[in-house]
């Protein structure tokens, strides 16, 4: 049914419940291994000339904040003995998940109904854009 | 989770990957319930050009019953019970008040359903569901 499920997250109450979800699906399929993705985007307001003294802190903020996001999703699955590998990767979410899980074999991904950014009441939810772009089947939690 | 699935169908292949993905899921445990659901459209054309002697209404209703009573055989050749069952309206809206009305905990849908063209139009049915749905929601590609 699956082996590689990809659990996108934000960190966002949802995508909590995308984690829980997808150690339902782990216990169906013990052998399935589990990744879970972090995809941060880097809108032009934060873009900022590459000589400013507080781009290396601005990189490590970043890079700490998905750092942590990463954890905290983790832990739910760790606690109940599911190895999980993390990813950090930069770019649009919906593309990013969908452009990853293609081309790493994933066949199932599974995401939150709703993410926590203000871009999503404008522009749709991130998991629309992943139930429309990706290649395998995807569960959409709410 | 998965222990009441709901099942839309239009008689597509897309449907038809989702029924598998579903039976996949009865395979690893067969007490989990499942009801195919047809939902048909009447366009209200239809209804007033019906005449006893076209029957539109009827036939149209009556597809809809073999379309879910097609899928509901991908079960049974395997040997589990599921339901079936059909209603009329929108199929996106009917779909998650369906599901709604009978406290299933999960959708499983295909990404593209058979009427393509309204679809590419309207949006697919699978992207109204994953948005209106109350519950969680699989769409199988």
């Amino acid at each position: 049914m699956f082996h590689k499920i990809l659990v996108a997250t934000d960190g966002s109450e949802n995508a909590l419940r995308a984690a829980r979800f997808a150690l339902e699906l782990w216990r169906l399929q013990p052998e399935a291994k589990v990744a879970l993705i972090h995809v941060y985007s880097v809108t032009p307001y934060t873009s900022v000339p590459p000589e400013a003294p507080f781009l290396p802190s601005l990189e490590k903020f970043i890079e700490e904040k998905s750092r942590q996001i990463l954890d905290n999703t983790a832990k739910i699955l760790q606690e109940a003995g599911v190895k999980v590998e993390t990813i950090t990767a930069e770019g649009e979410p919906g593309r990013v998940i969908c452009d990853y899980a293609k081309k790493h074999g994933y066949d199932h991904i599974v995401i939150g109904a709703r993410g926590s950014g203000l871009a999503e009441l404008l522009f749709g939810s991130v998991a629309e854009k992943v139930v429309h772009l990706a290649s395998c089947p995807v569960a959409v939690v709410k | 989770m998965f222990n009441k699935i709901l099942l839309p169908t239009d008689g597509s292949e897309y449907s038809m990957r989702a029924a598998r993905f579903v039976l996949e899921l009865l395979r690893e445990n067969p007490n989990r319930h499942v009801t195919v659901l047809k939902v048909y459209r009447i366009l209200p054309e239809f209804a007033v050009i019906d005449t006893p002697e076209t029957d539109i209404v009827d036939t149209i209703a009556k597809g809809a019953h073999i379309i879910a009573e097609n899928t509901a055989q991908i079960f049974r050749d395997a040997g589990f019970e599921v339901e079936t069952d059909y209603c009329t309206g929108d199929p996106g809206r009917e779909i998650c008040r369906y599901a709604k009305k009978y406290n299933f905990d999960h959708i499983v849908i295909g990404h593209r359903g058979a009427g393509s063209l309204s679809e590419i139009v309207f949006g697919s049915v699978a992207r109204r569901v994953v948005k209106m749905a109350p519950c969680s929601v699989t769409v199988v590609k």
